[in-house]
């Protein structure tokens, strides 16, 4: 931490202190929060014609080359490698890092960390507050919510129904995953539940999908026509190859309708010929050093510097600490912020309409401490992540890990099927990097063969060959229903630096979700039999995120997901948002992010939170007429 | 030393001419990539250097990209670049090729003579002289004579019997990325001219000597300046404007440029300064080996088998890990390090 | 620097010995650019005396023309064993392996003396790349040195340089 206070006093010190205050200049859209969403309803906006400004708490380190490789500097010198460790902690917009993930003790919150936690579990997740948010460090991983993902209550009878289909959301779909610059082949895509109308006729993705890795190409050859019996449900086991935002060699056939020509990957900001493919650093998460990997830097370039008729400002270093309501009618009369370093002078910015896109936590704290959106009592809660449940194996021969992306293929075979009305839906990563995650390998390997194993020379250097090249793991993402005791809530004893209120934080999982765990073990359990695995999987009480279900024990992880705390529905007694993320107690409102979602399915939720910011920006745009 | 074979004609009057000046071409746009990379990987990774790696590396990949070009045209117009064979590789310290022997070009670190060098291997055309019988005076000029060559044997020959390669042979941005700019599929006289258009424009400059910009911003690419001025930048420790002119100094935001902070690697460092069996010699010829089958790799993928390309990409990548390396090892020769000799070794020696 | 021809001697000793505790030839070691540093840091950490003691333990080991075996026995007996020269000797192989320093255990310091360049940390982002555990498993640093698209697709490397 001490080298990232450096870093960010370096950053500071480099800052002329002196903002302009803004005049009562009218803005049409005030939002907050330059992450992916913000960047995208901003974009919309400025193709439509509109003024724009993006207030944003954190640093724009990443829009200048060499800010970003600063970012790299601080990653390579940090001995654990969480996904926040290259961006520094910042005092004035502290952000929850997973090194202060523990244990809760009864009756006493969790404060080590920016999140106040009272449990009983920790909340495992953590965002990014920088210009580019949390795709700064995020996977890049794209796929679409399944057509029942949407409609878990009359389908399985758990969670919500979301007030949208699946086929509503699709066009929107296809457009975020052009904005995004999504590798795939529809050809090489199966979902349990969906047919060839999933992606409709003649579909295409910009970029062909990111090579399948060799691990992928075993696991392929050795599972065909496995089965996996739950219960009395055959679940036919499929690896498949995973939709990212990554660039890839793009689609010849793939007309971009913005330029009318073959769509061309987009590069490094800065930097015009850099991360036109993945190059295979091995470090998505938490940076990827030549910006294959999407991250919402490039579409804040192209709102702030791109064609359109509107004009987009980004201001850093300004934290919003809550909202302006008029009493008569709850409309949104200002943003009141402060800037840093300087005076911490209240200052308004105005709009016509305003857009919270801070993330769902910021999101939901924001509303809270402006005693807003209180007719639901929904605001705030039914918070969500995908908790994250690793088992790790020694393969019989050596399978190439630490190289190429996180993950390159899935098994989305638990991702929907008659199961749900029993336990979790689950998705499966088939880990490339070893036992990077569960173990720290491979500096863990180093370690405990010098320390331990007491092996030097020639044979350290030859069973560090022979272990570590045989290491593979499987991370499953664990669909989390809604509850609305999971909630974030704020308490003045419970303030930041700047004085803005800190999330405070009630979490926990269900039956559903721990019986998801332990069929999602048992299938682990099946297939390193079938591949002649060693399994090494352990799980210690000690661990943050440990449970125990029908006398067994598991941990999980968060996955970085972080949804629900605003969710959108058909009627304003039980939801925050309608359909559109328009906020049913302040008509010029708008919270955009995950935070609206209903439920989180099998999915990582960043696609879907895009397809609904464009979806959501049409909505602003209709509204601004 | 090896010596650089030009044509017989000084003008195209055939295709047999004409492959022979697109081999040439290829050789010539080769000739600068490893003193070039040389003086790149010789700066250290310190951060002190940052912008002057990034001009160097930025002019490497447009090399790579002419030779590319030039390999395209020859591929389109029915020849087979070769790009394996002992002579392909020049033995430095060597002349540069159609330049009158005015100077000679080495393998050797960053330094401001160095950069002197690569200036005067990417000087603009500003010579009228006429091209001599087995000479020509400038780069420049030996592309006016192909472009010239090939508008006349499309006329002569008619352009079905002068464009009868394959389409599918060619080098497209399918698999050809990150860097030098898109590259241009072959498959006619216009794409030709084109082709040869944007090696000229991005080494020399647009309108040669009148503007400082390549004309890459036709072809989609950002605004940049030719590889002439993009070296004059390092030496001033300065970026140029927009609406600076080429005689004078360059007047954008200034960059810091640290000489010192290199790899000190011996000047045209030959595999043969060391023993055999000696544990550099062997270093050396394993990276002389590794680049010997990268020129094997680029040979197959450019006649005709363009996904190969992305295998010698990653041989490109390990090469460069080799070579830094390389230039971190101590010689043992005074106060300098190894440094990679470029030179042909089959797998098999 | 290496001003004194005595201390060219420790430094090449140095090597030799990260050479055989490592299982890597000493040309990969000088190939990181990292030697110096990494004696002037474990100098620093262990000081003169018991640099000079290491250097004449070693010198005892190489000087002779040992089998292999023998001269892995040795070091394990003289070197690795040793109460002195033992935890430095491991921090060492960790430090060429991960480009990290892991401290000496307290009771060495209790007994040897401590010194506040033994601190646990990754020395720089260049020992961070230069880590030999990557080469030893035949991959690449996370986030850098990246081998190129689609490289993952090959089967795994069984070369080990």
């Amino acid at each position: 931490m001490e080298v990232g206070l450096n870093l960010l006093r370096r950053i500071l010190d480099k800052r002329n202190p002196n903002l302009k205050a803004l005049k009562t200049k009218v803005y049409d859209v005030v939002i907050v929060g330059a992450g992916i969403s913000g960047a995208l309803v901003a974009a919309q906006l400025k193709r439509k014609g509109k003024s724009v400004l993006i207030l944003e708490a954190g640093l724009d380190e990443g829009l200048k080359p060499s800010s970003y490789q600063d970012y790299l500097e601080h990653f390579y010198t940090q001995e654990v490698k969480v996904p926040n460790s290259p961006y520094p902690n910042n005092p004035n917009a502290p952000q929850s890092n997973v090194l202060d993930i523990q244990k809760i003790e009864p009756g006493t919150p969790d404060v080590s960390g920016y999140y106040v936690q009272y449990g009983p579990l920790p909340f495992s997740s953590t965002n990014t507050r920088a210009v580019g948010g949390t795709t700064l460090h995020w996977l890049g991983i794209c796929l679409r919510m399944l057509p029942n993902d949407f409609r878990m209550r009359s389908k399985y009878g758990y969670g919500v129904d979301w007030p949208l289909k699946y086929k509503d959301l699709k066009s929107y779909y296809e457009q975020a995953e052009l904005e995004i610059g999504v590798s795939a082949d529809v050809e090489d895509l199966r979902y349990p539940g969906t047919n060839s109308s999933f992606f409709g006729k003649g579909y295409r993705f910009p970029m062909h999908k990111i090579p399948p890795s060799y691990l992928d190409q075993v696991l392929t050859r050795r599972l065909k026509g496995m089965i996996y019996y739950d219960q009395q449900d055959e679940v036919k086991i499929d690896v498949v190859s995973i939709p990212q935002g990554r660039n890839s060699i793009p689609n010849k056939h793939y007309i971009d309708p913005r330029t009318n020509k073959p769509y061309q990957p987009v590069s490094a900001v800065g930097h015009p010929h850099m991360g036109e493919r993945c190059e295979g650093n091995s470090s998505c998460i938490p940076i990827c050093p030549v910006q294959a990997k999407y991250n919402a830097l490039k579409t804040l370039d192209k709102a702030v510097n791109g064609k359109g008729k509107g004009r987009v400002e980004v201001r850093t270093q300004c934290v919003v600490s809550r909202l302006e309501i008029d009493s008569d009618n709850g409309k949104i009369k200002g943003v009141i912020y402060q800037h840093y370093p300087g005076s911490n002078k209240e200052r308004t910015a105005v709009g016509k309409c305003y857009v919270l896109a801070a993330s769902a936590i910021e999101n939901a704290k924001l509303m809270l401490a402006s005693g807003a959106a209180k007719t639901s009592g929904q605001l705030g809660c039914n918070l969500m992540d995908h908790p994250y449940l690793l088992t790790w194996a020694l393969m019989p021969d050596p399978v190439g890990p630490f190289r190429g992306p996180f993950s390159t293929s899935g098994i989305p075979s638990f991702r929907d099927g008659p199961f749900r009305k029993r336990h979790s839906a689950f998705r499966t990563d088939i880990g490339n990097w070893g036992w990077n995650f569960p173990t720290g390998a491979p500096f863990s390997d180093v370690q405990l063969m010098v320390d331990q194993h007491n092996l030097f020379g020639k044979e350290l250097r030859n069973q560090l060959y022979n272990s570590v090249q045989k290491q593979f793991r499987f991370g499953f993402l664990i669909e989390q229903i809604p509850q609305t005791s999971n909630r974030v809530t704020i308490d003045p004893n419970h303030v930041d630096a700047m004085g803005n209120y800190r999330p405070v934080i009630y979490y926990n999982l269900s039956e559903y979700e721990l019986a998801g765990f332990a069929t999602a073990k048992s299938f682990s359990d099946q297939v390193f039999q079938r591949l002649g695995a060693a399994q090494f999987t352990s799980y210690a009480p000690s661990d943050p995120g440990f449970v125990q279900y029908e006398g067994m024990g598991y941990s999980f992880h968060g996955s970085g997901h972080i949804v629900g705390t605003h969710r959108m529905g058909n009627h304003a007694h039980d939801s925050v948002v309608s359909k559109t993320q328009k906020c049913w107690d302040h008509q010029n409102l708008y919270l955009v992010g995950c935070g609206s979602m209903p439920t989180i399915g099998t999915s990582n939720p960043t696609l879907t939170m895009a397809a609904l910011a464009l979806q959501a920006s049409e909505s602003i745009t209709n509204d601004l007429r | 030393m090896k010596k650089v074979e030009s044509p017989k004609d000084p003008q195209i009057t055939t295709l047999e001419s004409l492959y022979k000046h697109l081999q040439l071409a290829i050789e010539v746009e080769h000739f600068t990539i490893p003193p070039y990379l040389c003086a790149l990987y010789s700066i250290k990774d310190d951060g002190r250097n940052r912008v002057a790696a990034e001009l160097i590396q930025s002019v490497v990949m447009e090399e790579m990209l002419h030779m590319t070009l030039a390999s395209n045209i020859l591929l389109a117009v029915g020849g087979r670049p070769d790009l394996h064979h002992s002579n392909f590789i020049p033995t430095y310290p060597e002349h540069m090729p159609h330049s009158d022997k005015k100077f000679t070009v080495s393998l050797e670190k960053f330094s401001k003579s160095a950069i002197k060098t690569f200036m005067k291997i990417e000087k603009p055309e500003t010579s009228k002289a006429k091209p001599e019988a087995h000479n020509y005076h400038t780069i420049a000029q030996f592309y006016d004579a192909v472009l010239e060559g090939l508008e006349y044997l499309c006329r002569t020959l008619g352009p079905d019997k002068v464009f009868t390669g394959k389409k599918h042979h060619q080098i497209t941005n399918k698999y050809y990325y990150g860097g030098g700019g898109r590259v241009i599929p072959v498959i006619d006289l216009k794409s030709a001219m084109h082709a040869v258009e944007e090696i000229k424009e991005q080494g020399e400059g647009h309108i040669a000597g009148k503007s400082i910009y390549d004309g890459d911003h036709k072809y989609g690419q950002p605004r940049e300046v030719a590889h002439y001025y993009r070296f004059n930048e390092i030496l001033e420790g300065q970026s140029y404007a927009p609406g600076d002119k080429p005689k004078k100094k360059p007047s954008g935001e200034t960059f810091k440029v640290h000489w010192n902070s290199v790899y000190r690697m011996r000047k045209n460092p030959k595999a043969g300064d060391y023993d055999p069996g000696s544990p550099i010699r062997e270093k050396m010829d394993e990276f002389n080996r590794s680049y010997t089958k990268l020129l094997a790799l680029l040979d197959h993928s450019f006649s005709g088998h363009p996904s190969v390309l992305l295998q010698a990409v990653q041989l490109m990548y390990s090469l460069k890990y080799k070579a830094v390396a390389l230039m971190k090892i101590p010689s043992g020769k005074g106060n300098t390090t190894v440094g990679p000799s470029f030179e042909f070794l089959p797998e098999s020696t | 620097m290496l001003v004194e021809k005595m201390d060219k001697k420790k430094f090449d000793n140095f090597l030799l010995l990260s050479s055989k505790l490592t299982g890597f030839p000493k040309l990969d070691l000088l190939g990181t650019g990292l030697a110096l540093d990494y004696y002037d840091l474990v100098k620093s950490i262990i000081g003169d005396t018991i640099l000079d003691q290491l250097y004449n333990a070693g010198i005892e080991i190489f000087s002779k023309d040992h089998e292999v075996t023998l001269e892995e026995e040795y070091i394990r007996d003289k070197i690795l064993s040793d109460s002195k020269f033992g935890p430095v000797a491991r921090s060492m192989i960790k430090l060429w392996y991960l480009g990290q320093w892991d401290p000496l255990p307290a009771g060495w310091r209790a007994e040897f003396g401590s010194h506040t360049e033994d601190t646990g940390r990754i020395i720089s982002s260049e020992s961070y790349q230069e880590g030999l555990v990557w080469v030893a498993i035949a991959a690449h640093p996370m986030g850098a040195k990246q081998p190129g698209f689609g490289s993952w697709t090959q089967p795994p490397q069984k070369d080990l340089r």
